[in-house]
């Protein structure tokens, strides 16, 4: 009976939502654009953010696979960098790694729980992207409490 | 104190009009409360050729130097807060079917549960709340984002907000209590408008 009348409130919920999807809160989505990718590389997961240290969540279990980072750069969106700002949410947890381009560009990304995530290349282009589509597990698991 | 005109325009000396129209949205039919940000650029002209392009924005921008910039009209809304947090969440006032629902969890699903609450029993959104940028950047402007710290506010910034603040409070009849920093009401950067002070 509880887990009854836990989904009518959230079908409720659900319902009553619909007139509020276009309310800014998903980004504008365009085309990655990278061209080919030759190699993509872990090299840290469960990173926790040096902004988020103070935040009690622990992102020891935070981990992507590189099955799920080849889909990730193969199904990801590029997005502007205010609305990555402003309309994504943002996490303490990263998994972070490096790219090669087969143009022979090199660069260093990092992605987080809530499917968002930055790529740089050289000095000054940074490419932020946002995968809604993505299917990793990890991406839709509860936030670790550190305590 | 400042006078709102027809067209949602601020009148004072104090306030530069830089409106863009391409981040206006929707009609703002009621102002509940007001938003706090920091830019993530260095320059007052980089964030407002920015907002040339659309997409997200704020109503106010600080400059560096304190100068008040009026980005858009205060009768349309502008997208600058993203997903809201659960605010029974915070104030510990969740009703036992909610805290069932928010252990789910699920960002978006939890701020639509928020949406359809009328504030204060949510925090302000962009439906119903005046977004206030500050020029800041997220520091080492070349390191990956997760080592990103938001500068310091700078004094002339902060004399500027806390004017700003109050007169928008007192002529719209905001309480201090729907004053927040962004990463108060979503999911955001905590270190962005840490040192806003109002």
């Amino acid at each position: 009976m509880r887990y009854l009348f836990l989904l009518l409130t959230a079908f409720v919920v659900a319902c009553s939502a619909v007139n509020h999807e276009n309310d800014g809160t998903e980004p504008e989505l365009y085309s990655l654009g990278l061209g080919g990718i030759n190699k993509i590389t872990i090299t840290e997961v469960g990173v926790k953010s040096i902004a988020g240290k103070d935040i009690n969540i622990s992102c020891e279990k935070f981990t992507l696979t590189q099955n799920d980072i080849e889909e990730y750069f193969n199904m990801a969106k590029r997005i502007s960098k205010n609305d990555y700002r402003h309309m994504l949410d943002w996490s303490p947890c990263y998994v972070k790694g490096n790219i090669i381009l087969d143009n022979g560009d090199t660069g260093e990304w990092g992605i987080h729980q809530y499917r968002g995530g930055t790529v740089t290349f050289g000095a000054d282009e940074t490419i932020y992207m946002y995968c809604p589509e993505c299917t990793a597990k990890k991406f839709d698991a509860p936030e670790y409490l550190s305590n | 104190m400042f006078i709102i005109d027809r067209y949602g325009k601020v009148i004072h000396e104090k306030i530069k009009h830089a409106i863009s129209t391409t981040i206006q949205k929707n009609k703002m039919t009621a102002i509940q409360g007001i938003i706090v940000h920091q830019t993530d650029s260095p320059t007052a002209k980089s964030t407002l050729n920015s907002y040339e392009n659309g997409g997200s924005g704020a109503h106010f921008l600080i400059a560096k130097d304190g100068t008040v910039y009026q980005t858009a009209s205060l009768l349309y809304q502008t997208w600058h807060v993203g997903k809201l947090k659960s605010r029974c969440l915070v104030k510990a006032q969740c009703s036992p079917v909610e805290l069932a629902l928010l252990k789910t969890f699920n960002p978006k699903n939890e701020h639509r549960r928020e949406i359809v609450k009328k504030v204060p029993a949510r925090f302000p959104s962009n439906e119903d709340s005046i977004g206030i940028e500050i020029v800041g950047e997220a520091l080492p402007k070349k390191a990956p984002d997760d080592q990103k710290i938001y500068e310091p506010v700078t004094k002339a910034q902060n004399e500027s907000l806390g004017w700003l603040v109050q007169e928008l409070r007192f002529v719209l009849n905001i309480p201090v209590s729907e004053v927040f920093r962004h990463p108060e009401v979503s999911r955001k950067n905590p270190t962005e408008a840490a040192t806003a002070k109002w």
